[in-house]
């Protein structure tokens, strides 16, 4: 185990290579740089920015050289524990990074409890009574929702109780004023995520819901269920605890992605609600070539995705001890 | 004449919306007005010369001609000032801190700090931190005499901060796009600081776009920032301390930047209690939060601005841009180079229909250099300049021209010389209805005339990279869509785009080059003399209109919208862009 742990971790040095030379050739594929994006700026509001001035800011940014320097020195940095400045931020990458990642989480965090203490029962109760008109209405449930897209699903929402109805606020997650007092504080919060953790939780409930309800499924048709049911247990006993706990294995290895999910949020419902967190600095900063941040956001959910899929590997053979790595 | 408040109310709708005549005789018409009224109204606007070809007002006018006064502002009695005025930074989270930087926070840089001069919304360059100042009578030293000001920590404000904010300009290692603001001739003007409120600029030639480089340039302070390990990245640019009329109080990442009112501002106590300036980069969004009451005034693009005309609530203030849309030639491509293939084109174009339609009616003709009614109004030369009238829509004098050089007609249609056809590809770049619509338009005129155009969309940074690539085809980039040559904003210099010192990888991108016109662009930013300086650039307007390096088409009239809970502005201001960077001090949110 320790051996393949070890080995799993020295093949993710030459795939993190691999990943940040394809992200930084795309990069610098996409047209413009960010001395180009802040001139439609300045010519939107009116400024010129001369060639001379264009070309001291390609200088300082190091736009000046080859692209495969540009990334050697970035390499070179990086190595050296220094994910860069940001361009537009002109802060230290790891500073802008620290800044959104709690809130990315706290939504990400919020809408994930939700989501399994909505999920996790309805698959259960879905595949216990399956073909019962719940688990009908369930599964259509479930297909609309797999099939709406999260985009669609989150701006109907903001159109139908931000804009129609003014219920809740548009965008963000509090209100510049707000009274002083504990509740008017968390009024203004709790009205701040109804919105974007709904948007997320019913994008993400479709699939939980499903997996449950077919891991259960496979579990309830197991001869020790049989076995449980005949000693005369109680039926809740033999689902929650003989069939259940069976059933979570599938669940817990999904588990190993929350990592990412959790650090990643979702782009396009931080976009929609200008919820200050780690999707929508992904898509500002790609929209204004702010090179260092996108690599460090690139980087870090490569690196997260392959300890999540090592944890899910290892997770599967502590609650599976069939399986076995050597 | 009897009063009759319908024309008041015409009077001051035309002059604060810049009808054109036709649009005016219209809603009077709508109004049933009488026409000694209309002609009134039209004397009023002094709109007599932007729209030839139509009939003339009657010349005994006996109505008074000065402009109305601005459009009721309440009186103190009325609305008390103070409160949140509420505004969007559109252009999403930067850098708040140290304006001097690259890509700095818009509302920072325009409500904490100041310069040493500024632009007011009619063009005009107002005091900032500096009082007064003046030329020598060579034109090569300019002295400023500096406010008494303090900066939000209480530090007084002196000549050692604005020694201080060049020399960290001039310092390679700042990351800053305004280097050449403070060079003339390639060269660093030099700064000293006789006493502590006087600053003296030396350079070596004359340059009159020298003022207009400086009003871009924010003093930061010396006693926060001297001595920084870096100043890229120092702490203060999380906190800045400027001198301008708002306090920083809180920046909260891609939400909200706070600022609340400076009382010992120099130029007196600011009307409003704060600003909040939120970031919303979608317009929709900013839309329903305008809706909503919870900003107060924001651009708005075209499409979207009908919808706010007749609203109660809201004011819709123009906001014109100073170039006008043009037709941009390739003077790189061979057959665009011959001065009658551009004339031809110029004839073949119906301009008014074209502005009328992709406008929807608000654009204005273009009939000269810079935009009609802009901050370069006065540098167009409306005695000798029309285009219009130079180069009237005429089809048949367009195939006439296009025949005597030799272009006869293919078979399909399309004119064609020694093998090859008249066939131009037009670009433009992405994100604005009104230039594809355009493309489109003019693609139909210019096929009456047997040449062939193929319409392009490019995303802006591709076409900008075609622009400053020195060896880019001009074959596949003939004709753009887009505002060529732009001046800088409030100067008429158009040095960087049209002077033949500048090909690519300069920004003359369309390589236009007359000795005539360099001559003129040179003397233009070497005459400091307000007057004379006026004078070349009327010259310039005809030595443009004679040699055709873009045809100007229309002058685009963009607009904001400003919630009426507002106070402070007045909704006669030509451009509501230029007036809340210039007096943000003046605007307020009524308080009932």
């Amino acid at each position: 185990m320790t051996a393949y742990i070890v080995r799993r971790l020295l093949w993710m040095i030459p795939l993190l290579v691999g990943v940040s030379i394809i992200t930084f050739a795309m990069l610098k594929r996409i047209p413009g740089d960010p001395v180009t994006v802040m001139l439609l700026e300045s010519r939107s509001s009116g400024r010129v920015i001369t060639e001379a001035d264009r070309e001291r800011l390609r200088k300082q940014y190091g736009l000046d050289k080859p692209a495969y320097l540009q990334y050697f020195d970035w390499l070179g940095e990086v190595l050296r524990g220094n994910l860069g400045t940001s361009i537009r931020m002109k802060q230290p990458v790891t500073e802008v990074i620290k800044q959104r990642l709690p809130n990315t989480m706290k939504l990400a965090g919020v809408s994930l409890v939700i989501t399994l203490a909505i999920a996790l029962p309805l698959g259960i109760l879905s595949a216990v009574r399956q073909y019962s008109w719940l688990d009908y209405v369930l599964t259509a449930f479930n297909f609309v929702g797999i099939s709406i897209p999260q985009f669609w699903l989150a701006l109907m929402l903001l159109y139908l109780f931000a804009v129609e109805i003014q219920l809740l606020p548009v965008r963000g997650m509090r209100s510049p004023y707000v009274e002083p007092g504990f509740w008017n504080h968390l009024v203004d919060t709790v009205t701040h995520y109804i919105l974007p953790v709904t948007s997320v939780t019913l994008a993400s409930l479709a699939g939980y819901m499903r997996y449950q309800r077919a891991a259960m499924l496979e579990v309830i048709r197991q001869d020790y269920i049989r076995t449980a049911r005949a000693k005369g247990l109680p039926e809740h006993v033999v689902i929650l605890k003989h069939a259940w706990r069976n059933a979570l294995i599938p669940i817990i290895t999904l588990l190993g992605y929350v990592l990412v999910i959790l650090v990643e949020g979702s782009i396009v419902v931080e976009a929609i609600f200008s919820w200050p967190g780690m999707g929508l600095l992904a898509v500002d900063s790609l929209q204004q070539r702010d090179y260092p941040v996108v690599m460090a956001i690139v980087m870090l959910s490569a690196v997260l995705i392959m300890i999540g899929t090592l944890l899910s590997d290892i997770l599967y053979a502590i609650v599976d001890p069939r399986v076995r790595y050597d | 004449m009897t009063y009759d408040p319908r024309v008041e109310a015409l009077i001051r709708e035309a002059t604060r919306r810049r009808y054109d005549r036709r649009t005016i005789l219209r809603r009077a018409a709508m109004l049933g007005l009488s026409a000694p009224a209309v002609a009134m109204v039209l004397a009023a606007c002094r709109q007599e010369e932007a729209a030839p070809g139509q009939t003339p007002a009657p010349a005994q006018t006996a109505a008074p001609g000065q402009t109305p006064a601005p459009a009721a502002s309440p009186t103190a009695a009325e609305q008390a000032t103070g409160g949140m005025v509420n505004v969007i930074n559109t252009l999403g989270d930067k850098q708040v801190g140290n304006p001097i930087l690259n890509s700095a926070d818009y509302w920072v840089e325009w409500l904490c700090f100041s310069k040493l001069v500024k632009y007011d919304d009619k063009g005009n360059i107002i005091p900032d931190l500096a009082e007064r100042w003046e030329y020598s009578s060579d034109g090569l030293t300019l002295t400023f005499h500096l406010f008494e000001a303090k900066w939000h920590d209480d530090t007084p404000f002196t000549s050692a901060d604005v020694l201080f904010t060049f020399e960290t300009i001039k310092d390679e290692k700042t990351d800053t796009p305004y280097g050449s603001r403070l060079q003339v001739g390639g060269e660093w003007v030099s700064w000293e600081a006789p006493d502590d409120r006087t600053v003296v600029l030396t350079m070596k030639e004359p340059f009159a776009p020298f003022l207009y480089g400086l009003s871009q340039i924010p003093i930061i302070p010396k006693h926060l920032l001297e001595g920084s390990s870096d100043i890229n990245t120092d702490p203060f640019n999380t906190q800045p301390v400027g001198t301008g009329p708002f306090k920083f109080v809180e920046w909260n990442p891609s939400q909200w930047i706070r600022f609340e009112r400076y009382d010992e501002y120099h130029k007196g106590r600011p009307a409003a209690d704060g600003y909040t300036a939120f970031f919303m980069e979608d317009t929709n969004a900013g839309a329903a939060a305008l809706e909503r009451g919870e900003v107060d005034m924001m651009f708005v693009p075209p499409e979207m601005q009908p919808r706010y005309e007749s609203d109660p609530n809201f004011m819709l203030l123009n906001y014109v841009y100073f170039t006008p849309i043009t037709l941009a030639f390739n003077h790189k491509h061979p057959i665009l180079q011959d001065f009658n293939v551009r004339k031809a084109i110029a004839h073949a174009i119906d301009k008014k229909s074209l502005a009328d339609t992709v406008t929807k009616g608000r654009g204005l003709l273009a009939e000269n250099q810079y935009a009609t009614t802009g901050p370069l109004d006065k540098y167009n030369d409306y005695d000798n300049v029309n285009y219009s009238e130079e180069y009237p829509y005429d089809p048949e004098l367009a195939k006439k021209i296009l025949d005597d050089a030799g272009w006869t007609p293919g078979p399909d249609g399309i004119r064609q010389k020694d093998g090859q056809r008249m066939s131009f590809p037009l670009l433009t770049y992405s994100g604005f209805d009104e230039y594809k619509n355009g493309q489109v338009i003019l693609q139909q005129m210019l096929s009456q005339v047997g040449i062939e155009v193929v319409p392009q969309v490019l995303e802006y940074t591709t076409l900008e990279q075609m622009w400053h690539d020195p060896n880019d085809d001009p074959m596949g980039r003939a004709m753009e869509l887009q505002e060529w040559p732009h001046p800088f904003e409030q100067d008429p210099d158009v040095y960087n785009e049209l002077h033949s010192a500048n090909w690519p990888p300069g920004d003359n991108y369309m390589w236009f080059k007359d000795a005539g016109v360099d001559r003129l662009i040179e003397l233009g930013r070497t005459t400091v003399d307000p007057e004379e300086r006026v004078k070349v650039y009327h010259e310039l307007d005809l030595a443009r209109l004679k040699t055709l390096p873009a045809l100007p088409l229309y002058c685009a009239v963009d607009g904001w919208v400003v919630s009426r809970a507002l106070g402070g502005i007045p909704e006669d201001t030509p451009s509501i862009r230029w007036y809340h960077r210039a007096f943000p001090e003046k605007i307020y949110k009524k308080q009932s």
